[in-house]
């Protein structure tokens, strides 16, 4: 005797049966999560059964189902943590830093322009343009109560646009503060779901072999989580999982040893800090650096040039001013024509808006002289020292610019981040993305070994049958 | 390269978004006619729009003075314009006065004297737009205050103006004088320097023909009085009336010049406005033809997509 028997191919068939009805069952699977982005597609190894010796040599016994695996890039996993959190710095940054350019309200509206400067908007630029424009009105008439007034609407106008600036970047600021809090809580609860995720991936593999689903959800975690703050990962022989910020492990072998905080510099400023020794995170990329790159660069970097300029504007203007002598021929050397000392505090000296004659344009007491408003208006062309011998125009106008170009630098490298990105998403899904075509065509095949299978048996029983009749 | 059902759809949105952000893009170019609206679009080019701007709007106020200039000088140039009408006539009468006139022709002379140093008066003490405009830059106080004798005549004026002049820029680093003055070296009324000093001289021509005409007076008194206005007044006269003309000269000159200026500057602006144009203007046929190339791709992706996720092999098994 030798080979299966009748009884072994049935065997063999029901087998084969089983392994056909499994790869239909993990077509299905694949099938049902087409649409679930964080899915690696599975598939069931197939192997052909132990061969059995005859005296013929071995002869294959079939086929069974070997183990089922998840068709994964654990290359291409790990460079999606890292650019995610590039990508999301920059996304970061561009909303943040677009948020600051709409404070600043510089905008060029060319279809008001030519209906006069005072109906298009209003900038800082063109409050600088009409307080100095003012000035020069008044010195071609001195005397002039009228012109006196429109000096001080336009002054107070410019202070008025220099503090609402100064107070919609500050209040920015401190919104990026606020998200700055609620980032710390993102980081904790991220940090505690990668490490209960990982010891399920150790407890379960321990029982039933590979834990694919929640593989699929531990890649998603650590994505999310370097979304937030860059982070390094090492597994190590046995399969558990350590995580690091800044080199600060927070999971350490599939249990969560660590933790971020929020720490508060001297300034009221939010910095995110290791729980344990209070470091603060020197941190590569992610929304975290993103928030805190943007409020103390560019925004800080606005807000001190606006400071700057208000500064010099309230120093130059009120050194003229102070030994001027005013309508009724009066010198008060004490009266400033700028009140405060920054772009957050700057006004006009309320006594000259009650009573414009108190402005101090001449430098005699001859009502007709206009030395001192005329100083003041050819300051406008002249160059600060202050100001990096820049005039107010041109500085404010470069301040602008460079702003401009911090903008549109992280413009451009969120748009190669993002084909960086993309070209590696989709490598990924090239490798784990579910083609419903290919997984049709499986099903196809598996129905037709099942169906082959069961012929098979229906073979076996005739032949079985054929034998029991012998009998008869 | 295998590809999965995902990516079609993945693929679809990523192309479709893109291209709808440049249509967003170019619709917000071609409604709004700008190329750059925030300093983001184009920061180098927003720096020289803002400098640009800065700079025509100074012009325009540069254009605003030189109308203040010019609305002063033509004020000044009318009122000298009077002034010398009245020394023409004061001029007729101390040459008519003679010998041969009677002491009532002498008297009328003497009376009409005295209303042309009342209207001379009138006129250096003429305000334009509450400034007095031959006050030097003391231009709240009245030029002259006059004082008077008995019979309300005028008898002598005195100067509470000043010869300062205030500058006023026209153009960067340009300026002009903005005030006229009745007395000093430009003086209008008053020039020591060349015997100009037209009030005194009406004063003089007056008194000498009272003098003249005062039957009163002894005939050598009255023949002295005739011969002063024959040899001292009527070439003092003359000086003021010479001095009247050299400042019709010199107002025109200053108006001709203001007008120049003018002119520069409105051509300056007018060469600014393309400039600007140049950096911030959307170019309308190149933005609507670039539209239109991404409309031709907008519509050929929504149609090739629609057509490849519609179909699956599902549609080919029974």
């Amino acid at each position: 005797m030798s080979g299966l028997g009748i009884m072994g191919t049935m065997e063999m068939a029901r087998n084969a049966m089983q392994t056909a009805r499994q790869g239909a069952e993990i077509a299905g699977h694949n099938l049902a999560n087409a649409a679930n982005p964080i899915y690696a597609r599975q598939r069931i190894k197939i192997a052909s059964a132990v061969a059995i010796q005859t005296e013929q040599g071995p002869q294959g016994s079939g086929s069974e189902v070997a183990r089922l695996e998840q068709i994964r890039d654990y290359a291409i996993d790990a460079a999606l943590v890292t650019e995610k959190s590039v990508t999301r710095y920059l996304e970061t940054k561009q909303r943040q830093l677009r948020r600051a350019e709409a404070s600043l309200g510089q905008t060029l509206d060319r279809q008001s322009i030519d209906a006069g400067e005072s109906y298009g908007s209003y900038g800082v630029a063109e409050g600088l343009s009409s307080l100095f424009n003012s000035f020069q009105s008044l010195s071609a008439n001195p005397t002039s109560t009228a012109e006196r007034q429109t000096v001080m609407f336009n002054a107070q106008k410019l202070a008025d646009k220099m503090n609402i600036v100064d107070r919609r970047l500050s209040d920015l600021q401190k919104s990026i503060n606020v998200e700055e809090d609620y980032e710390v809580d993102d980081v904790n609860a991220k940090l505690a779901q990668v490490a209960t995720l990982a010891a399920a991936i150790g407890n379960t593999e321990i029982v039933e072999g590979a834990a694919n689903g929640i593989r699929d959800s531990l890649q998603a975690a650590l994505e999310e989580l370097s979304e937030m703050v860059n982070i390094s990962t090492t597994t190590n022989e046995d399969g558990k999982l350590s995580l690091f910020v800044d080199g600060y492990a927070m999971v350490t072998e599939n249990a969560m040893t660590g933790s971020v905080k929020l720490y508060t510099d001297s300034n009221g400023m939010n910095f995110i800090a290791d729980n344990r020794s209070g470091d603060v995170l020197t941190l590569q990329s992610g929304s975290v650096k993103g928030l805190i790159d943007v409020r103390d660069g560019p925004i800080k970097d606005l807000r001190d040039q606006l400071n700057t300029l208000a500064s010099n504007l309230i120093a130059e203007v009120n050194a003229l001013h102070q030994a001027g002598f005013d309508l009724s021929a009066n010198n008060d050397s004490s009266l400033t024509f700028f009140t405060g000392t920054n772009a957050g505090d700057i006004g006009v000296n309320s006594t000259i808006i009650s009573d414009p004659r108190k402005l101090q344009a001449a430098s005699t007491g001859e009502t007709g002289n206009n030395s001192v408003i005329r100083a003041m208006a050819n300051m406008g062309d002249i160059s600060i020292s202050g100001l990096s011998n820049m005039s107010f125009s041109e500085y404010y106008g470069n301040t602008v610019s460079r702003f401009g170009q911090d903008i549109a630098l992280t413009d451009t490298q969120l748009i190669d981040q993002q084909a960086v990105q993309t070209m590696l998403e989709k490598q990924r899904d090239s490798v784990q993305g579910v083609s419903i075509d290919e997984e049709v065509a499986n099903l196809i095949i598996y129905q037709r070994a099942f169906q082959a299978s069961a012929r098979l048996i229906t073979v076996m029983d005739t032949l079985m049958a054929d034998l029991l009749n012998l009998q008869r | 390269m295998r590809v999965s059902s995902n990516s079609f759809s993945t693929d679809l949105k990523l192309q479709m978004n893109k291209l709808a952000e440049r249509q967003l893009r170019l619709q917000q170019q071609i409604a709004t006619g700008q190329r750059i609206t925030t300093a983001s679009d184009d920061p180098k080019a927003m720096r020289r729009v803002l400098d640009l701007r800065n700079e025509r709007s100074q012009l325009t106020q540069y254009q605003d003075n030189i109308s203040t200039l010019r609305e002063n000088a033509n004020v000044v140039y009318s009122t000298v314009n009077a002034m010398k009408r009245l020394s023409d006539r004061a001029s007729e009468i101390a040459t008519m006065a003679d010998g041969t006139k009677s002491p009532s022709a002498l008297s009328a002379y003497a009376m009409e004297v005295d209303q042309l140093l009342e209207e001379t008066l009138r006129l250096s003490n003429t305000q334009h737009r509450d400034v007095y405009i031959f006050s030097g830059t003391k231009s709240k106080d009245a030029t002259y205050s006059a004082t008077r004798d008995a019979d309300e005549q005028i008898t002598a004026v005195s100067f509470d103006g000043n010869s300062n002049s205030a500058k006023i820029d026209i153009a960067p680093s340009t300026s002009m004088n903005g005030n006229f003055s009745a007395e000093g070296t430009h003086g209008v009324l008053k020039n020591s320097a060349n015997g100009v000093d037209f009030i005194q001289h009406l004063i003089d021509l007056r008194d000498n023909l009272t003098t003249a005409a005062d039957t009163s007076l002894a005939k050598d008194a009255a023949l002295a009085a005739l011969a002063t206005i024959k040899d001292t007044v009527l070439g003092n006269l003359d000086k003021d009336e010479v001095n009247f003309i050299d400042h019709f000269s010199s107002i025109g000159a200053t108006l001709s010049r203001l007008e120049t200026s003018e002119a520069i500057t409105r051509s300056q602006v007018a060469s600014i406005e393309p400039l600007i144009s140049n950096e911030a203007d959307a170019d309308l046929a190149d933005s609507l033809v670039r539209l239109n190339e991404i409309q031709n791709a907008y519509t050929a992706a929504l149609q090739s997509g629609a057509l490849l996720m519609r179909t699956s092999l599902l549609d080919y098994i029974r």
